[in-house]
């Protein structure tokens, strides 16, 4: 059996020779990198060995989690900063961290018994559905950077976790809602009990006192659930009437008040029909299918939480001497000097005095190769340091840099994206006029014909067709399709972008990190002496081993690394491979080592490194931010559905034309500032086509926020996420088709639903309207049809029929 | 029927309890993490068989509560 060994921590495949080895379990296992390999013997040594047996998930590749420097763990330290998010009880401190990392539930039970072994930890509990731990601790015998540290060790990375006020808020409800719930629950199965015996289809032959007494226990065990449970249908329904509205909730609050008052009405004067068991039946499936909706989109916000990072912004500020020295962000001011590591994000606007570097702009202009910046160049807050440190004088900070200018830009698209209106509330309006139309000509009828029961046959058909069922509806599919599409790896934001997917015509795409994977990628390497490929490959990733370059990675690992590798940013690298003296890089560049010209590199297109020694050139490698392999088929199911697809990228190179050649995109404009992104899109409104948006960068935050269905990537910026409707969390945009069949069977369903709800009703009213209706044919028949628009909405949650692969 | 005199108001009190400890419940966080407790169970027990191991050390010891 020749299998390709793969890392026995985290499952990535293993290269020809294996280096890296440790003891687990009693055999030696084999790992892909040295981070793989100290996770698993800190995890050894701990005595947590059965976390390999137990666990369902490989883990995370350690490598692939955050870094985060030393000495901003220590910022965590700091008393005013951490007396955001620690408490305090007595000597102990507590605090609130959000865990990355974790893949199944064996990683919970790893990281509370290592901490838990830990002296001075009194207490870790680890929360798996949301991913945060509690953390209780003395604060003598670890700092809060030590324990973030330990976790670090085991292979997992925390940040301390404030609940900003709209997560407490949802806490809040959450449990507001939960109560609400068992309350009706509790209440309606007394109420049921005692109005039942009152019923004439069970003939008890009850005394009258008896039958009083029943009526005026079901009628007070009522009395909370309309006034405590189903106050927020009241409020809804007040604030909807206030907007000359009518909703969903003005039609629930209309039968809930109708059924409550007749049964008042029914226990002082000891006659007629007692519906008050409908009521608590109807606010028990309503409550609950409004919180199955809402646990739904908590889902979501918890995940999107967690896509944003909470690390205090800090950065490393120069003194007069020239000692580092880091500091929180907020104190920083306009004029001072900041050093820049290689691999940080660059945080303020400035201008650079000294060094030399690239910067990678990708994620905030959409250019996909990083730019060569020397001293005098002025560089941008949210931009990346590629090669070497830079110092910085502040020139912008927070409000005022050119990121914030795009958030701004953002906050005026969102006040004007257009909303998509939602079938159920207009469904919703025509039902209740309806209604109340019949309802009133109804009652009119029984006036002529037999006055004493008019009121009577009238609330017996708002009981009767109450709009139980319609108001499932849409909130079941949406709830069961958001899980479903969860599954696929796709973040549903705002649950009614569902509906409005089938009015989309256009698809605006954007290029960089999009349509393509938004980073270099070996396309080919072509021999120009007598070494063959992997020779040639060998030597230049063996020099490129020590850059933290975006076109370093594209070389992969090696185990061979030279030496003596000096960096010429911008140009290239030098360094000794063997006994011999490599260059690699710019053709110019690589070319001075040997003195001659460099030779014609093979095409015009993409971008060539040459790799010389001193004898001459060996090899030209092609490097490409290459497309991703699902993008074609996206665009072609698109024009299948009859979409036009258009590129828009703020990159200026040819590559925007070649890229919407090679998708058959007809319209493709490149070197577009985020303003005229979002005026391009506007337009494209104003002329009446409803767009998608997919994109992933900061400068496509404010598309995203005007568009009327956005996407973005789960590997995009921050900023892209949270404006977004959608989130493409894994990354794969083969998803999207399929979650587009998803959405347009969401929509069907939904129209199943309510037309299911109104037949329902429609078949009722005949006989509620001459007078046939009991409490019982109501219960019934309310029960039945709100179970199969239920069962109906649970179709949603099989996957369609493509092969799913791990999320 | 007599017994109903006792019996309606003896499930009115229960249901108030019931209630109450409901809303203890919640308020206790008890329905926060439906998915750790499961889970826990089983690692539970793992460690139990490997303390009644005597050749495997255990390093985690339980936290004591404070």
């Amino acid at each position: 059996m020749s299998e390709l060994t793969t890392c026995y921590h985290c499952g990535l495949p293993i290269g020809q020779a294996v280096h890296f080895q440790a003891q687990v379990l009693g055999e030696l296992r084999s790992f892909c990198c040295l981070g793989c390999q100290l996770v698993a013997e800190t995890i050894v040594s701990s005595g947590l060995n059965s976390y390999y047996q137990q666990r369902s998930d490989k883990a995370i590749n350690p490598n692939t989690l955050p870094k985060v420097l030393e000495d901003e763990l220590a910022l965590y330290d700091r008393p005013d900063v951490q007396q955001e998010f620690v408490a305090r009880q007595e000597s102990a401190l507590s605090v609130c961290l959000l865990v990355e990392g974790i893949t199944c539930a064996a990683c919970g039970w790893l990281i509370e018994r290592h901490l838990r072994s830990l002296v001075g930890v009194y207490e870790a509990r680890l929360n798996l559905s949301n991913h945060r731990l509690y953390l209780r601790w003395e604060p003598h015998q670890h700092s809060l950077s030590n324990l973030i540290a330990e976790l670090r060790r085991i292979g997992y990375v925390a940040y301390p976790y404030q609940p900003d006020q709209a997560t407490e808020r949802m806490a809040y409800e959450n449990r507001r809602a939960l109560r609400q719930i068992g309350v009706a629950g509790l209440l309606w199965m007394q109420v049921m009990m005692a109005s039942m015996a009152t019923w004439p289809e069970f003939n008890l032959d009850l005394s009258v006192g008896m039958d009083r007494i029943l009526r005026w226990t079901a009628l007070i065990l009522t009395t909370p659930i309309v006034f405590y449970c189903c106050a927020d249908f009241f409020r809804g329904a007040v604030r909807d009437l206030r907007t000359s509205h009518l909703s969903m909730d003005v039609s629930v609050s209309l039968a809930i008040a109708g059924a409550y008052i007749a049964g008042l009405w029914s226990s002082i004067s000891g006659q007629g029909e007692l519906y008050v068991d409908t009521v608590g039946m109807f606010a028990l499936l309503l409550l609950t299918g409004r919180y199955l909706e809402r646990r739904a989109r908590e889902r979501t916000a918890e995940a999107t939480t967690q896509l944003v990072k909470l690390l205090p912004a800090s950065c490393l500020k120069l003194d007069e001497q020239g000692l580092t020295q880091r500091v929180l962000l907020t104190e920083v001011q306009v004029g001072d000097r900041i050093l820049v590591p290689p691999g940080n994000l660059i945080p303020v606007d400035g201008r650079i005095i000294q060094g030399q570097s690239c910067v990678d702009e990708s994620l905030l202009t959409g250019e996909y190769l990083p730019l060569a910046r020397q001293a005098g160049d002025s560089v941008t807050a949210g931009t990346l340091n590629i090669e070497s440190p830079l110092t910085l004088n502040v020139e912008a900070l927070g409000n005022h840099t050119r990121l914030s200018a795009i958030v701004q830009l953002l906050e005026r698209a969102q006040s004007e994206k257009p909303k998509l209106a939602e079938i159920a509330d207009r469904v919703a309006q025509w039902f209740l006029i309806s209604m109340l139309c019949i309802a009133a000509i109804v009652g009119l009828i029984w006036w002529q014909l037999d006055s004493s029961r008019v009121l009577w046959i009238v609330l017996a058909l708002l009981v009767a067709t109450c709009p139980c069922a319609l108001s499932l509806a849409t909130p079941m599919a949406l709830t069961t399709a958001t899980g479903t599409l969860h599954r696929l790896g796709l973040l549903i934001t705002r649950g009614h972008v569902l509906e409005g997917l089938n009015r989309i015509d256009t698809l605006v795409l954007d290029k960089t990190g999009t349509l393509t994977e938004g980073r270099l990628t070996l396309e080919s390497i072509q021999p120009l002496a007598g070494l063959n490929q992997a020779q040639c490959l060998a030597l230049a990733s063996a020099l490129e081993q020590h850059s933290e370059h975006p076109i370093a990675r594209a070389f992969g690992q090696s185990h061979e690394a030279a030496h003596q590798v000096q960096s010429y940013p911008g140009f290239g690298l030098q360094g000794m491979a063997g006994n011999q003296v490599l260059r690699i890089g710019q053709p110019q560049f690589a070319a001075a080592l040997y003195g001659r010209n460099p030779p014609e590199p093979p095409t015009q297109q993409g971008l060539y490194l040459l790799l010389a020694n001193p004898q001459g050139p060996l090899a030209w490698f092609l490097l490409e931010d290459s497309l991703r392999p699902e993008a074609s088929e996206l665009i072609h199911q698109c024009k299948q559905q009859g979409w036009t697809p258009i590129l828009l990228s703020g990159d200026r190179s040819p590559r925007v034309q070649e890229v919407a050649q090679s998708l058959g995109i007809t319209q493709a404009e490149g070197n577009l500032p985020p303003s005229a992104k979002l005026a391009y899109v506007q337009r494209l409104q104003a002329q009446g086509h409803r767009v998608l948006m997919l994109g992933d960068g900061v400068n496509d935050a404010p598309v995203l926020a005007a568009a009327d269905i956005s996407v973005a990537m789960g590997s995009g910026a921050d900023l892209a996420k949270i404006t977004a409707d959608m989130v493409l969390l894994s990354n794969h945009l083969s998803r999207l088709p399929q979650a587009f069949k998803i959405a347009q069977k969401t929509r069907r369903i939904i129209i199943e639903n309510i037309l299911w709800a109104c037949a329902y009703n429609a078949v009722v009213l005949p006989f509620a309207a001459l007078g046939w209706i009991t409490p019982l044919w109501a219960a019934l028949g309310m029960s039945l049809s709100s179970l199969l628009v239920v069962l109906n909405a649970l179709r949603l949650s099989r996957l369609p029929d493509v092969p799913r692969s791990s999320p | 029927m007599t017994a109903l005199y006792v019996l309606i108001p003896a499930a009115v009190l229960i249901l108030i309890g019931v209630i109450w400890l409901f809303f203890w419940a919640i308020d206790n966080g008890q329905y926060e993490d439906l998915d750790s407790p499961a889970h826990q169970i089983v690692f539970d027990g793992e460690e139990e068989k490997r303390q009644l191991n005597p050749k495997q050390t255990s390093a985690a010891q339980e936290p004591h509560d404070a």
